[in-house]
């Protein structure tokens, strides 16, 4: 006697739950439920059900004499059937594995969006730091995954989109782009839209990802998009909409009271601060315009006025479904994101497909495509050009210039310094010389623009020969081109004759793969699984530039109407030939070992010396399991407990074409100040031979690494405890050394320097309230502390600089038994340690270049704290980082030209630096003599001085996120044509809680992501705060 | 991958024709004497005053201003002339007078680069071969670019095709003009020697003697810049670049303006003009320390024009040495009458060059004072430095050597504030040479003098 009998699962939570499997209790009949949580189902009299869903703890409920019966799954804290997808797409349980993974949700990374899809990820996964690198629209955040592992490149982790490798490229990486005013193009993982995605899952170590390559060695982001799923209609709709508003976090804090000058003597020539009282000056003087005017005014509001406040919209469709047969989702999503800099802007259209169909019962396909369009204008210059660059503009701009004033008049009135015989529009300048250009201008006709078009995707086709043996074959390519323009206009102060700069990219990565996947029982207790492949990777990148100086008509940016084009372009291409096997055996359910073996063949190393094997072993091990009744532990203290160990050895290639002698065209001679002499001059091209001297005998580059790890749970989950301790070496690096220049050359290449990380990871998570009615709060806190640390270099070599901002007196320089380091001249002291004042001019004297901090944090922590109650979920995000230094030139510049408040204390009365007087004898007494004026004290703590002064501490506590959403009860939603609504408001980026940095957000970096080094600030554009709001919709 | 040309580099060569190294360097060669090596030499040794503009404050002798010069020589202008000379060797029949011309320009870097650093890596320099190259003595240095310059000489047959235009960049592949232009290069690093070495006054006599110098204003060896952009001489670059076209970075200095007072010079509206809120010929010089004011007189913009050449070697230059070398009797023969003639040719080319007109240039002349033992030292050497007025590096060299220390013609002190008590005298070695060349001399003071300035 059967009945049907009808009901709702939903979650803990009480929302709907699609896809639970109900199974009547002892037999194979069974049904899913729909995509609003309902299910019916045919049950003989006295039957149970069995309602499963990973992630939730099965429940089995008895069927009384109801024909209804509605479920509220409780979830599985301890995790224990959670999957977790690892490399080459392949899904693993969680518990297999012998090294440590971080999984995000989709759904975590589309409550608080930001368009940098990264910098989600920021403060939520133990030993992954995020950084943003400026607040430009569009702007990149760098990805470090346990300290850097490269004495030579950026230590940026692989990204994965269903299996194939998509560029995490930037373009950005020339030093001398960066210090003469480079734009944050951003890194193109940002091309990744949050809506798409499934689960981002973080890979650490090398041991996890032995099987991608060498690439993988930096730890590896696995993105898995979303894909149609089993509804009760015949396809689901979801739309999403949010809007967000950026306005900037911090700006420096200036003095109000002082016009600009020299020694307290009025002058409109200058863009400084350093002149007399702005109340003193009475009578007739000319202002930065060259009017006479009988008082000067203060405008304290500058900065705050000048920034706007930037727009974002996202507004996404998906819509998919799935039968038996197939499944499949198509995706939209349009962002428009105007940012903080007036006239900044940035489009993405977002286009997914992700279809798979059974083609028989053994063979099945599946093609993915994603098309990702970015257009953007405007972004900002930052670092020290003096033409483009707003920050330091904005730096230089006296109180009593009116920033309104420039906004209503961007061309220079025929009072202010204009060039003999100049005719057509000139750039208002906000100095009586005429140096500094009117920002106005700047952001009105001098712009950054690009556009990326890109595709990836792949397609695969897995067949199954046996029930034990599987065949994939995967074909997967990401490229794109972008193309960009930056212009100067005629009449910009500084580049009179204007001019632009057209560089057009394209990148493409091609990968296959070939695998078979064998499974078998091997007896009653052990289980077998392997993998064997092949992979073929090809990455091709092509490049041209044209720099176009000297516009004839005003406003035509056309090569023709240059008077000098200077065209260079670049053409790279690598491959690899990769053979791999992964072999897993699984005892019991509970002791699970993994060894993988990889070959490589690299077209970038010698013919003779290409191919390297690196292997790897891992082992977990689920005490819990082995021991279920653990005799001193009672089951309900300790839930779950799982050890885990692997070692790793990658082995990888260099970049191409390192292994000739060679001699380059030229396209330019170049000095410190930039002026370049353009080639072809006089009618005469050049070529140098190259300045770095190639290798002989290139052997791969090495790493090896260490993890030992335990994962706890206690109190049924309540409580858990997640620990890693990891060892990387990285050895036989194949850098290039500095030579002597006296040599002819720069730097030579070879197997040199030893670099190694050592860390812990630590994750806590606590459940301290949970109550029948639904009300629950979960708090999570994840450490790292790393510690990098450069074993050593080529014998005799006693530092190595990584990264040089010679143009800001600093380096990043890397030194034996230290970490990476800002160096750069320090302040002459005495054997105590005390600053040397010099007793003529009460002024500290520059000494020897010294170390002046790590470019690391010595640790990093973030804690979340959720509540949720009744639909309602509340959550917060604190980021700390403690320890690292960072340089800011903006303080140097502020402070030096006298705008920065701290110049203006005390009426500018001069006083006496603390420090010490070198007597005769050689001994040293108290310094007694004050400076010889504020001026020249500030001045002199100037970057290209000695930029200690201007360094500092990088500690920071930072409220990155806050968010509430809630989700629209049932009974609600049930009057509407939808079967989900739920509402979100978050802010992020909203609080420094603690800086020891004054004037900028500490996280700014102006070296981009292309290039080693942390820690530099010149000129950045300052860093949002974001509030938004967000609506989802699912019919 | 064997067999397969993925690793040939596409963008690069693995051959290359000598000229376009040549073209290369010597375009290197000739931006950093205009550029990098003008600015910050021109205000430390007080040739022009910076007025506090720029943080390039004569005071500070702000070194971290001449950042690549050093690298730049050696890598850039020395290693690619090294390379081109193998590969000219090389060549089927050897192209000597290609050789030449490059031996000339090393000879001329070397020189150069010793005369502001001092000991200088010279013998195992930009081979690629020495892993650490020795600094070589100053005298070591200057004399083996003599002998490299006697190298080059005995290469040179005019009848044949060495490097052209448009890649010699300088004569145009007239290797009679080379030849003469090498042995000019000689008898100036003689002279900048002979006082440390007396026994260089023979050498320079019988130099004189064989003539074949720079022997007119065409003769002059210079780097010819153009007014299109990109290849503009990069000190009107400057200006244009950082102040709209608007001067007022470059100073007028004291030393240099009470010089040519003192002189009644007619050259002052040509070196200078006045600051913007100056009378027409109020000429208002600054001090070493100085700050600028609006009527602060400032380096002559006609001075900084887009298609001035950079100079290496000028005729009045060659008749100013000449002269010298005739008054303090290296040449045998000599009398002070044909010094004097030599001197005021000299100097009447020296103002014609900067567009003085012939009447006013002949007047100046010939009121000149004839040379005598007692008074060619300060006569000529005053000429001498004002005739290198647009060239700090030279300028530096003969300020140096017009006298023992503390007796330089025009004389200077050392101003406030400076982180020496004396004048500055040497550029410091670069940091990069320092970190990763142990041979690199340490412990010199900016003051401390060269070899050569005794």
């Amino acid at each position: 006697q059967t009945r049907t009998i009808t009901g709702r699962v939903s979650s803990p939570e009480n929302e709907d739950m699609p896809g639970v499997s109900i199974l009547i209790k002892g037999s194979n009949t069974g049904t899913v439920t729909t995509a609003n949580g309902t299910y019916q189902l045919a049950v003989p009299a006295k039957s149970t059900l069995v309602f499963s869903f990973i992630g939730y703890k099965t429940m089995d409920v008895a069927v009384g004499d109801q024909t209804t019966l509605d479920v509220r799954l409780v979830a599985d804290l301890t995790n224990l059937d959670e999957v977790v997808v690892t490399a080459n797409a392949i899904v693993r349980e969680k518990k297999e594995l012998g090294y440590a993974v971080s999984t995000v949700g989709g759904s975590e990374l589309v409550k608080a969006r930001d368009p940098n899809l990264l910098n989600s990820l920021a403060g939520r996964v133990a030993g992954v730091r995020i950084t943003q690198q400026s607040g430009s629209v569009g702007g990149s955040s760098r990805v470090v995954i346990r300290g850097a592992n490269s004495l030579s490149s950026a230590s940026e982790p692989l990204f994965v989109v269903d299996g194939i490798p998509i560029s995490n490229s930037s373009f950005n990486n020339s030093e001398t782009d960066i210090v003469t005013g480079g734009v944050d193009v951003g890194n193109r993982a940002s091309d990744l839209n949050p809506d798409d995605i499934e689960a981002m899952t973080v890979l650490k170590g090398a041991a996890a990802s032995a099987l991608y390559g060498s690439r993988a060695r930096n730890g590896v982001i696995v993105v898995t998009t979303k894909r149609g799923k089993v509804g009760s209609k015949k396809m689901n709709i979801t739309l999403n909409t949010s809007y967000r508003t950026d306005n900037v976090l911090k700006v420096p804090d200036l003095q109000t009271d002082y016009a600009q000058g020299n020694l307290g003597v009025y002058n409109p020539r200058l863009g400084n601060g350093w002149g007399p009282k702005i109340s003193s000056i009475t009578g007739p003087v000319l202002d930065y315009k060259g009017e006479q005017v009988q008082s000067l005014t203060a405008h304290p509001q500058n900065w705050k006025n000048f920034f706007v406040t930037g727009n974002t919209m996202i507004n996404s469709i998906a819509i998919d479904g799935a039968s038996d047969q197939g499944d499949y989702r198509v995706g939209y999503t349009n962002l428009r994101q105007t940012g903080t800099v007036p006239g900044s802007e940035l489009t993405r259209n977002t286009f997914a497909i992700n279809a798979g169909r059974k083609i028989t019962s053994r063979l099945l396909s599946r093609a993915w495509l994603n098309y990702v369009r970015t257009t953007s204008d405007g972004r900002p210059q930052q670092g020290s050009n003096t033409t483009n660059i707003i920050g330091t503009i904005l730096a230089g701009t006296p109180v009593t210039v009116d920033i309104n004033e420039l906004r209503n008049n961007l061309f220079a009135p025929a009072t202010q310094s204009v060039p003999a015989g100049w005719t057509g529009d000139l750039a208002r300048a906000i100095d009586l010389d005429g140096i500094q250009n009117n920002p106005y201008f700047v952001t009105t006709f001098n712009k950054f623009s690009n556009t990326v078009d890109r595709v990836y995707g792949g397609t695969s086709l897995s067949y199954d020969v046996a029930p034990w043996l599987n065949l994939t074959g995967r074909v997967g390519t990401d490229f794109f081109t972008e193309n960009r323009r930056s212009t100067t206009r005629r009449g910009t102060r500084g580049r009179l004759n204007g001019q632009f700069d057209t560089n057009d990219i394209f990148e493409r990565e091609l990968q296959t793969d070939l695998l078979g996947t064998v499974t078998r029982q091997l007896s009653t207790d052990w289980t077998f699984k392997g993998i064997v492949g092949h992979q073929f990777n090809q990455r091709t990148i092509r490049r041209s530039r044209v720099l176009s100086d000297g516009l004839n008509i005003d406003q035509l940016y056309t090569f023709a109407n240059a008077q000098s084009n200077v065209a260079s372009n670049f053409y790279s291409r690598r491959e690899i030939y990769g053979l791999y096997g992964d072999f897993s055996f699984d005892y019991k359910n509970y002791l699970f070992l993994n060894v993988t073996g990889r070959n490589d063949w690299s077209s970038t190393l010698p013919v003779d010396n290409n191919s390297y094997f690196y292997p790897s072993a891992s082992a977990s091990f689920v005490l819990t399991e082995a021991f279920p009744n653990l005799g001193i532990v009672h089951k309900d203290i300790l839930s779950y407990a799982k050890l885990r160990a692997n070692y790793a050895n990658v082995g990888s290639d260099e970049d191409p074409y390192q292994l000739a002698f060679t001699y380059n065209p030229l396209t330019q001679a170049s000095d410190i100040y930039t002026f370049n002499i353009l080639y072809p001059i006089g009618g005469a091209s050049a070529f140098g031979a190259t300045n770095v001297l190639p290798p002989t005998n290139l052997r791969p580059q090495q790493q090896t690494s260490y993890e030992f790890g335990a994962e706890l749970k206690f109190f049924g989950g309540r409580l858990g405890l997640d620990m890693t301790y990891y060892k990387t070496f990285n050895y036989d690096q194949i850098i290039s050394i500095a030579v002597p220049q006296s040599t002819g050359y720069s730097a030579r290449r070879l197997n040199v320097g030893e670099l190694s990380n050592k860390g812990i990871e630590a994750m806590l998570t606590v459940t301290p309230l949970k109550t029948r009615s639904g009300f629950r709060w979960d708090a999570a806190l994840n450490f790292n502390r790393n510690v990098n640390r450069v074993e050593s270099l080529a014998p005799g070599l006693t530092e190595f600089v990584t990264t040089s901002g010679d143009g800001f007196g600093i380096f990043v320089v890397a030194k034996p038994g230290e970490t990476f380091n800002i160096q750069g001249v320090g302040w002459l002291r005495d054997p105590n340690g005390n600053i040397v004042i010099n007793p003529s001019t009460g002024l500290r004297t520059p000494g020897p270049r010294r170390l002046l901090g790590s470019i690391y944090p010595d640790w990093t922590m973030g804690i979340s704290n959720s509540v949720s109650y009744k639909g309602f979920d509340f959550s917060f995000l604190i980021d700390i980082r403690k320890g690292g230094v960072i340089n800011s030139q903006t303080v140097g510049i502020v402070r030096s030209g006298g705008l920065a408040a701290e110049t203006a204390i005390n009426n500018r009365t001069p006083f006496i630096d603390p420090g010490v007087i070198r007597n005769a004898d050689g001994s040293y007494r108290p310094n007694d003599v004050p400076v010889a004026s504020v001026q020249q004290y500030w001045s002199q703590l100037d970057n290209s001085v000695s930029p200690e002064t201007n360094t500092f501490d990088g500690s920071f506590t930072k409220l990155r996120e806050v968010r509430l959403a809630y989700n629209f009860p049932r009974a609600l939603v049930g009057k509407t044509p939808f079967s989900n609504i739920s509402l979100g408001v978050e802010g992020r980026n909203l609080w420094i809680i603690h800086s020891n940095v004054p004037h900028i957000d500490p996280e700014a970096n102006v070296l981009g992501t292309g290039l080693i080094g942390e820690g530099l600030e010149r000129g950045s554009i300052p860093s949002s705060r974001s509030i938004g709001a967000n609506l989802r919709l699912a019919f | 991958f064997r067999n397969s040309d993925i690793n040939i580099d596409p963008n690069r060569s693995t051959s290359v024709d000598p000229a376009l190294l040549f073209s290369g360097a010597s375009t290197q060669f000739s931006l950093l004497r205009v550029g990098e090596l003008t600015w910050p030499i021109a205000l430390m040794n007080q040739m022009w005053a910076s007025g506090g503009r720029w943080g390039l404050e004569q005071a500070k002798y702000d070194q971290t201003r001449v950042r690549s010069a050093w690298g730049r020589t050696y890598t850039d202008v020395l290693k690619n002339l090294n390379v081109a000379i193998e590969v000219a060797q090389k060549a089927q029949p050897v192209n000597k007078n290609a050789v030449a011309q490059c031996k000339i320009m090393m000879a001329f870097a070397f020189a150069q680069t010793s005369l502001l650093w001092g000991d200088i890596p010279f013998s195992e320099a930009a081979t690629g071969t020495v892993d650490l190259p020795k600094f070589d003595k100053q005298v070591d240095v200057l004399t083996g670019s003599i002998a490299m310059l006697d190298e080059a000489i005995g290469l040179i047959d005019p009848n044949a095709k060495g490097i052209i235009a448009p890649n010699d960049l300088y004569y145009g592949g007239d290797m009679t003009k080379w030849r003469k232009f090498a042995n000019s290069l000689k008898l100036r690093i003689m002279f900048s020697m002979v006082d440390a070495d007396p026994t260089k006054s023979t050498a320079i006599g019988q130099l004189i003697t064989s003539g074949n110098m720079i022997a007119s204003s065409a003769d002059a060896m210079q780097f010819k810049y153009y007014n299109q952009p990109g290849r503009q001489n990069p000190r009107f670059s400057f200006t244009a670049i950082f102040r709209g076209g608007v001067q007022s970075d470059w100073y007028c200095s004291k030393v240099v303006y009470n010089l040519l007072a003192s002189l009644n010079d007619p050259r002052i509206p040509y070196f200078y003009q006045p600051g913007p809120a100056a009378g027409a010929n109020e000429f208002v010089a600054l001090n070493s320390v100085e700050t600028y004011t609006d009527k602060s007189a400032l380096v002559n913009i006609n001075l900084l024009k887009p298609d001035l050449p950079e100079v290496s070697f000028s005729y009045s230059e060659q008749l100013l040495l000449e002269a010298e070398a005739i008054a303090r009797g290296f040449v045998t023969g000599s009398s002070f009458d044909m010094a004097t003639q030599r001197f005021r040719a000299g100097v009447k080319e020296s103002l014609l060059s900067l567009g003085l007109p012939t009447a006013q240039t002949d007047t100046y002349v010939a009121g000149l004072p004839a040379l005598t033992a007692a008074n060619y030292k300060t006569v000529l050497a005053q000429q001498q430095y004002l005739d290198l007025f647009m060239r700090p590096i030279e300028g530096w060299v003969q300020n140096r050597r017009s006298g023992t220390i503390g007796q330089e013609i025009p004389a200077m002190t050392t101003p406030a504030g400076a982180p020496v008590s004396g004048l500055v005298r040497r550029l410091l070695y670069r940091s990069e040479e320092i970190n990763s060349n142990p041979n690199t001399p340490t412990g010199l003071a900016v003051d401390t003098p060269l070899w050569f300035d005794k």
